[in-house]
């Protein structure tokens, strides 16, 4: 970090700096002396990208406040009481930093010291102050009174306004809409039974408050946003950077919008996620959301950056001059991508290179910004990431309120979302721009704008399928009225969510579909991604065969409606209110009873397996580390096999009698784990060997394995013996027999989550 | 004259740019050996060169000695006899190169040969198969366009789940997603009930889902998203009576020769690494893309399910797993080309053999440690072969590779291009770029390489910025 860029924000810190009373004290610089070695030792562990055990070095506050196991980060003047001191002196273990060399002695020497002179920090500029400071200095002037209502009504030919939604339309929709998921039984009664004329906004205000929920519903949406990914690197391609704790955290808080974008960018600022570096091929990687490890690295990200927060699609100007949109020569793409890189970038022009280098500039005005731009890439990116997110960039603040708009109305006010041009103005621009000027001035508080426009009657009208907006590429000047809102589809995370939360009317925070690691033949046909490799803010929302037949005969879909815990007892008429938040209307109710009676004389579920190995199991290899075990290990054998809570696992071998092994263990590996995590034994205390000398079956309930019993795949199966001779033939899971009425209330609940009033937002 | 010009020159009379080609194929077996076959043992045999302690890698030229085919006058590794007594049929491509160096990424090797883009393309690229299903469509409204045998559905694999995407519908959504068929011994599981259910009652609860929906909510009965759900919902339960399920069942359908003419001519005792066999996966998969082409799909992909380090994928011993590896593939691959000969479907059906790179020497002897760009450029001389685990060919060559094609409008016992004789085994005649390449692919289909599709705003080409050129000499 150059001089030429601390000297402003110092100034904010003058005044703290007088109140440094002993000289001695102030000879170590929190800035100049602490924090290098933070940021090059501790950081890449220890910050908002990953924290480990919870720690987190960005601040001081921070480094003070310590992790979740071991007390603060240091106690003011006490070194041998502070965390930090003890493991980077190695006096408690771990060592830090963990599996490198330790600190030079005179590092840790300098560490004491400062703790020991009570840990000064009066220098330390606080980046997010300073920047929501500057910020608050630039808000543009407050727009005029208004709603959003009178905005939409403003453009309407036909000016009878259309009716509000039902309670229980209103319901689904802002539940759906806010945390994600359908609301439970209880909750739809507690407010359908509301007769308070304001509880549509109290509601509101309620589920905003519901902060993890409301985050765990935003999370994925910009882990595809921003193609963030769980491992560092693939297949040796650097990957963008595990986001999702740092996304979760970031609106769980509803952080400022303006200094999240900042701390993704910005490698400065103090929330900036960090990760670690990559290995691949015995190259190291650097991983992270701006990439520019290469060219292409460089101006994807920065292609990205404007797609994603200023609603700019750069791509085509990446390698010629937009042949679409006239505002794109691809030299003005290039200085913006020049923001990104260390350097300025190279004009490559499909793929032939011309020595010519572009000067970085950034490609919007934003009066009063300085046109100099600085000489390292950290230092570029400070300036790109307060560039986009000036008071003053005429396109940050509209992209991202008009993504809140299109996220609840269904349509933007300019489409497509990503596209925002200038000879393509949006549908309602007086709209669009009060309410990017409103959500600046509201210092870029994105709950703030989802209140309005969720209080808005324009959110609340009725579905009504003639008067829905529709946007059609080829005439992209057509208005849109608002006068309904567009139907939505659930998006995978909605709908599987939603159908554990009918079926069992509960909703374990981490089990969300959003925080599965797998994919699978069901998630995949609803949409979501296998992985982020590529951006993406819009998932498809078609309907498919392939879809379709998931939902009618796939395992996973089937197993989750029929493990539901209400299908035990539940009358038709709990079915309806756990699913569509609604009693049945009398015609409704008699045509379940109807389905019930019809069906119950016919034979619903019978008893079966599912094979996983059939016959011809090789013979084991004795186990290196385990002296006597012979093991068989099958992996991928077969497709995974679906197991649902109920089952029970099952291999059928037989022991010889002359020579029985001590014992016997099988093992189990599921989807999504990467070991054995569940196993059985047989010829220890608490179970005995069975019979020798003929088949049996070894049987593990599912249940038994998993308390939280669930459904899931099998993928790896081993058998372990200790000593002796087993034979072994089929393995799989017996299917158990369920009760027909439970089966058949299963079928109805299956009906409804597969009804169009469940699988869309309406 | 560049390369545009030149290809534009040998365009044969009648198929100018820009028009509409005449389709010479309706539906395409795309046979995918991802892990970078060595064709230098293969398809593009070199002198055998056999092993000898402290032997140079210069020296190193083929592993395998060459045999005769069908054509005159050329020759394929031995251990393809199969594959060798049905190449009259048609075409190697032997000069296929590419610009960039993909050094030690397979992923990103063969994200570009499923899709013809780079990765990081910047928008959610579909692949070959959605791009020709979608196209053309379907040549039965009941059969899928575009089906997938041979790979893994369920993962949390982070290499699994990047494949997956770039084998996928991209932006085109889940429309043109593939169908999935991880074992063809057990079909598409989605069209059979899930277990414990009977088609009786199947068919009671899909009535009673029709009877309830807009009981209530009516206004969703005239959405037209809220409609097409309900009828994808029927016609996916009209597949379920289609002749694709009967395609499934070659088990019942099938003489037993037949099938065991797909299968390896090798079993898992014989194998060098126990843990990685397909078994009958891939050569089964390949008879049921037979059979699915008859019942009227357009295109099929079959993969030898890709593995790091496994397969195909050859560092460590790669003469021994070479030998393996061909055992695999040669009786199940000549059986699908002489199976759609005799039923006449060869002429209509173009079968794709490819991979998404080649492979040469290295100038390192261990796997993962070998710097990028893996000898492209190297003859092998400081490589010493120490012993026979070095033997073979562990480098990952980008700069050629071989690409065969049967049946479907191209030429039949044709060799086009020629690579080096010896290190570094580049192409020395009439080098083809993939784009090209896949311009043909789609010419033959009757797909113009600047058919494009919308997406954020901006037209999408099937050919990297539509700007592929059919190469007429592949085509008869």
């Amino acid at each position: 970090m150059s001089m030429e860029r601390l000297r402003f924000p110092m100034k904010l810190t003058l005044s703290s700096l007088c109140l440094i009373a002993a000289p001695a004290f102030a000879q170590i610089s929190y800035n100049a002396q602490i924090k290098p070695i933070l940021d090059q030792n501790c950081s890449k562990c220890h910050s908002a990208a990953d924290r480990a055990s919870g720690f987190d070095v960005s601040t001081p506050p921070l480094l003070q406040k310590g992790g979740l196991k071991d007390g603060p980060g240091f106690v003011p003047g006490k070194p041998e009481e502070s965390a930090i001191i003890l493991h980077i002196e190695g006096k408690r273990e771990p060592r830090m930093p963990r599996g490198g060399p330790p600190l030079a002695p005179e590092q840790i020497a300098v560490m004491r010291q400062w703790v020991a002179a009570g840990a000064p920090s009066a220098d330390f500029i606080d980046r997010e102050k300073a920047m929501i400071e500057r910020r608050n200095s630039r808000l543009p002037p407050a727009p005029p009174a208004a709603s959003i209502d009178a905005f939409i009504e403003a453009k309407w030919t036909n000016k009878t306004p259309p009716a509000l939604c039902d309670d229980v339309a209103f319901l689904r929709r802002v539940y759906l809409d806010v945390i994600g998921v359908i609301p439970t039984m209880e909750e739809a009664r507690r407010f359908l039974s509301e007769s308070k004329a304001d509880k549509r906004a109290a509601l509101i205000e309620e589920l905003l408050h519901r902060d993890n929920d409301y985050a765990a519903h935003w999370t994925p949406f910009w882990e595809e946003a921003l193609g963030s990914s769980t491992a560092p690197v693939t297949g040796g391609i650097p990957n963008h950077g595990n986001h999702r704790d740092w996304l979760f955290r970031s609106f769980a808080a509803n952080k400022p919008f303006d200094v999240m974008v900042a701390e993704l960018i910005d490698p400065t600022m103090p929330g900036h996620p960090k990760f670690r570096d990559g290995m691949a091929n015995g190259k190291t990687l650097q991983v992270g959301y701006i990439l520019s490890n290469d060219h292409t690295e460089t101006i994807q990200s920065a292609a990205n950056v404007a797609q994603v927060f200023m609603a700019t699609s750069m791509k085509c100007a990446s390698c010629h001059n937009h042949f679409l949109n006239s505002e794109w020569p691809q030299t003005r793409f290039m200085a913006f991508a020049g923001l990104f890189s260390p350097k300025d970038l190279e004009l490559i022009r499909c793929e032939r290179k011309s020595n010519q280098f572009i000067p970085a500039k950034f490609p919007f005005e934003v009066p009063g910004a300085s046109p100099a731009i600085p000489a390292t890439g950290d230092e570029r990116l400070s300036l790109a990431a307060a560039l986009i997110t000036d008071p003053a960039n005429p396109r940050f603040a509209k992209a991202i309120v008009n993504r809140l708009w299109r996220r609840y109305l269904g349509l933007g006010l300019f489409e497509p979302i990503d596209d925002f041009r200038n000879d393509r103005p949006a549908t309602n621009p007086e709209l669009l721009d009060w309410l990017a000027t409103d959500f600046v001035r509201s210092g870029y508080d994105l709950k703030h704008a989802i209140r309005l426009i969720l209080n808005s009657r324009t959110y609340q009208y009725r579905y009504d399928p003639a008067e829905e907006d529709h946007f059609d590429v080829s005439k992209p000047a057509k208005p849109r009225y608002y006068r309904s809102p567009s139907l939505r589809k659930l998006t995978a995370e909605q709908l599987l969510d939603s159908i554990i939360l009918a079926g069992s009317q509960k909703l374990e925070p981490e089990k969300r579909v959003y925080l599965d690691k797998t994919t699978t033949a069901l998630t995949r046909a609803l949409g979501r991604p296998a992985s982020r490799n590529e951006i993406s803010t819009a998932r498809s929302e078609e309907v498919a065969v392939v879809q379709s037949l998931e939902l009618l005969n796939g395992e996973e879909f089937h197993d989750l409606v029929y493990s539901g815990e209400i299908l035990e007892k539940a009358k038709p008429e709990t079915i309806y209110c756990a699913a569509l938040s609604r009693p049945p209307s009398e015609t409704e109710r008699i045509q379940s009873v109807k389905y019930l009676e019809q069906a119950v004389f016919a034979q619903t579920n019978p008893v079966g397996d599912r094979l996983w190995i059939d016959n011809n199991l090789p013979l084991g290899e004795p186990l290196p580390n385990a002296p006597g075990v012979t093991r068989r290990v099958f992996r991928s054998g077969s497709a995974p096999l679906a197991y649902g809570p109920k089952d029970v696992l099952f291999a059928e071998g037989m022991i010889d009698p002359q020579d029985p092994p001590k014992q016997i263990t099988l093992q189990w590996q599921i989807v999504g784990q990467d070991s054995f995590i569940y196993r059985k034994s047989w010829g220890t205390a608490k179970s005995p060997l069975p019979e020798s000398g003929k088949w049996l079956r070894f049987e593990i309930p599912l249940s038994e394995l998993t308390p939280r019993a669930s459904s899931g795949k099998i993928t790896g199966w081993a058998f372990d013996q200790t000593g002796g001779k087993v034979e072994w033939r089929k393995a799989g899971i017996r299917i158990v027999p369920t009760n027909p009425l439970t089966e058949l209330r299963g079928d109805i609940l299956w009906a409804l989550t597969t009804s169009p009033e469940f699988q869309y937002i309406h | 004259m560049n390369r545009r010009e030149f290809l534009l020159g040998s365009l044969a009379a009648g198929t100018a740019l820009g028009q509409q080609p005449a389709p010479k194929a309706d539906s395409v077996i795309f046979i995918w050996l991802p892990g970078g076959v060595a064709h230098t043992d293969t398809w593009d045999p070199k002198k055998h060169t056999p092993y000898r302690q402290g032997m140079k890698g210069s020296e190193l030229l083929g592993t395998c000695p060459s045999i005769p085919t069908k054509i005159d006058g050329v020759f394929l590794g031995k251990g393809l006899e199969n594959i060798a007594s049905v190449l009259d049929k048609g075409t190697v491509v032997r000069s296929l190169v590419s610009q960039t160096k993909f050094g030690a990424i397979h992923l990103k090797a063969q994200y570009y040969a499923n899709t013809g883009y780079l990765f990081p393309a910047g928008v959610k690229v579909p692949s070959t198969g959605a791009v020709i299903s979608r196209t053309l469509g379907r040549r039965n409204a009941n059969v899928p366009g575009y089906i997938y045998i041979g790979r893994d559905i369920d993962s949390s694999d982070e290499e699994k789940l990047f494949i997956s995407e770039y084998l996928g519908p991209g932006f085109y959504g889940v429309n043109y997603a593939p169908f999935m068929i991880p074992e063809p011994a057990k079909g598409l599981s989605t069209l059979n009930a899930v277990s414990g259910m009977k088609m009786d009652r199947l068919d009671r609860r899909q009535e009673y889902l029709k009877t309830i929906t807009g009981l209530e909510q009516k206004q969703l009965l005239t959405a037209n998203k809220a409609a097409d759900y309900i009828k994808v919902m029927e016609d996916a339960r009209a597949m379920m009576d289609s002749p694709v399920k009967k395609s499934f069942d070659y088990g019942k359908d099938e003489k037993p020769e037949t099938i065991r003419a797909y299968e390896p001519d090798i079993t898992t005792d014989q194998l060098m690494d126990k843990t990685y066999f397909n078994g009958n996966r891939f050569g089964h998969g390949l008879l049921l893309a037979r059979r699915l082409v008859e019942s009227g799909a357009r295109f099929i992909q079959v993969e030898y399910q890709y593995g790091p380090f496994k397969g195909f994928d050859m560092h460590e011993n790669g003469q021994q797993r070479m030998v393996e590896m061909k055992r695999q593939i040669d009786k199940p691959i000549a059986q699908l080309i002489r199976d759609l000969e005799q039923r006449g479907l060869l002429d209509r059906t173009m079968v794709v053999i490819a991979s998404e790179f080649g492979r040469t020497i290295a100038s390192q002897p261990a796997a993962g440690q070998e710097p990028d760009g893996f000898a492209e450029r190297h003859n092998g001389s400081e490589l010493v072969i120490e012993n026979e685990k070095m033997y073979g060919f562990h480098g990952h060559f980008s700069s050629c590779n071989s690409m065969l094609f049967f049946g479907g409008g191209f030429k039949r016992g044709l060799v086009h291009g020629k690579s080096n004789p010896e290190h570094p085994m580049v192409a020395i005649e009439n080098p083809v770029d993939l784009i090209d390449v896949r311009a043909t692919i789609f010419h033959a289909l009757g797909i113009k390489p600047d058919q494009n599709f919308v997406t954020e705003g901006r037209p999408f080409y099937v050919t990297k910025d539509g700007k592929g050129v059919p190469i007429a000499a592949l085509l008869s």
